[in-house]
C-alpha cells in the first residue's frame, strides 16, 4: 500500500467522536538494515492527527517552537491541537474510510 | 523509541532525489509500505516517484493509476521503474541520495526521449554546453 492512503483519513474514537484527520505520519528508523542497503528500515510508528488547519505540515508538530513569543503563542496552539496516535492503537479496516481508535487507547498529546 | 524520527510529510514527501553523481532525478512523490510478516509492523519499502504517484496522492487516483499502469507496460518485465527500493537510498537528509544513475530511473525518461529523438537530430547537436 501507499503511505498517501493514510493521509487525510478521518480518525474517530471508539464511540465515533471525530478526532481530526491524519496530517502526517511519524516514522522511526529502528528496523533491520535493509537487504543490500546501508540504512535501517523505516517503521511506521504513528499518525499525527489534527482537527484544524495544516500547521503540522509546516513543521509545527514537534513542540520545538521556542520563540519569539508571538510565534510561540500562535504556533504553540497549533502544536497542542495535534496529537500522535500510535498505529497499534488504531483499527484499520480497508472497507472503512475512517481509522478508529481502539477503546483502550490513549492519544499521545504533542 | 531509540531510532531516528522522521515525519514523512514534512521530511520525505516532495523532497529531492539525487543520483550517485549528485544529479537531480525526481522527487519523493509517495512511499510504499508493507507489513512485516515477522513483527506485524509496517515498514517503508520503497520510494515512489513520477507523475502517476503524485496524481494519486493529490486525489486523481484514476488518472494516476492509468499512468502507472502505462509505465509498467513499457517497463522491463512489467517492473515499474518509478518504484525505487529504499535499500538504494544512501542518505536521507534534506535530499535523498540514491545509489543509482539517473539514467536508470523512469523520471529521466522524458528528458532522455527528448535528447535522443529531438535534440540529437538538430544540426550542431555535437556542441557541448560549457559546465
Amino acid at each position: 500500500m501507499r503511505l498517501s492512503e493514510l493521509l487525510d483519513r478521518a480518525v474517530v474514537t471508539a464511540d465515533g467522536r471525530t478526532l481530526g484527520k491524519v496530517r502526517d505520519v511519524r516514522l522511526v528508523q529502528d528496523g533491520p538494515i535493509l537487504a543490500g542497503g546501508t540504512q535501517a528500515a523505516l517503521r511506521v510508528d504513528a499518525v499525527i492527527v489534527s482537527r484544524g488547519w495544516r500547521g503540522v505540515r509546516l513543521g509545527y508538530l514537534r513542540g520545538e517552537v521556542r520563540g519569539p513569543w508571538l510565534l510561540r503563542s500562535i504556533f504553540g496552539r497549533l502544536e497542542r491541537a495535534a496529537q500522535a496516535i500510535p498505529l497499534r492503537d488504531l483499527v484499520w479496516d480497508d472497507d472503512e474510510p475512517r481509522l478508529r481508535l481502539r477503546s483502550d487507547a490513549r492519544a499521545e498529546k504533542r | 523509541m531509540t531510532g531516528r524520527i522522521l515525519y514523512a510529510g514534512l521530511e520525505l514527501l516532495d523532497h529531492q532525489l539525487r543520483d550517485r553523481d549528485g544529479r537531480l532525478c525526481g522527487n519523493v512523490d509517495d512511499l510504499e509500505v508493507e507489513r512485516s510478516p515477522d513483527t506485524g509492523e509496517l515498514y517503508v519499502t520503497a520510494i515512489v516517484a513520477g507523475p502517476g504517484a503524485l496524481l494519486q496522492r493529490m486525489g486523481r487516483r484514476r488518472l494516476g493509476g492509468w499512468i502507472e499502469r502505462a509505465n509498467r507496460l513499457v517497463g522491463d518485465q512489467g517492473r515499474d521503474r518509478n518504484i525505487i527500493p529504499l535499500a538504494l537510498a544512501t542518505r536521507i537528509g534534506p535530499n535523498i541520495d540514491l545509489a543509482v544513475d539517473a539514467e536508470d530511473l523512469a523520471t529521466a525518461d522524458t528528458e532522455r526521449w527528448v535528447r535522443d529523438h529531438l535534440i540529437g537530430h538538430l544540426p550542431g547537436n555535437r556542441h557541448r554546453a560549457p559546465e
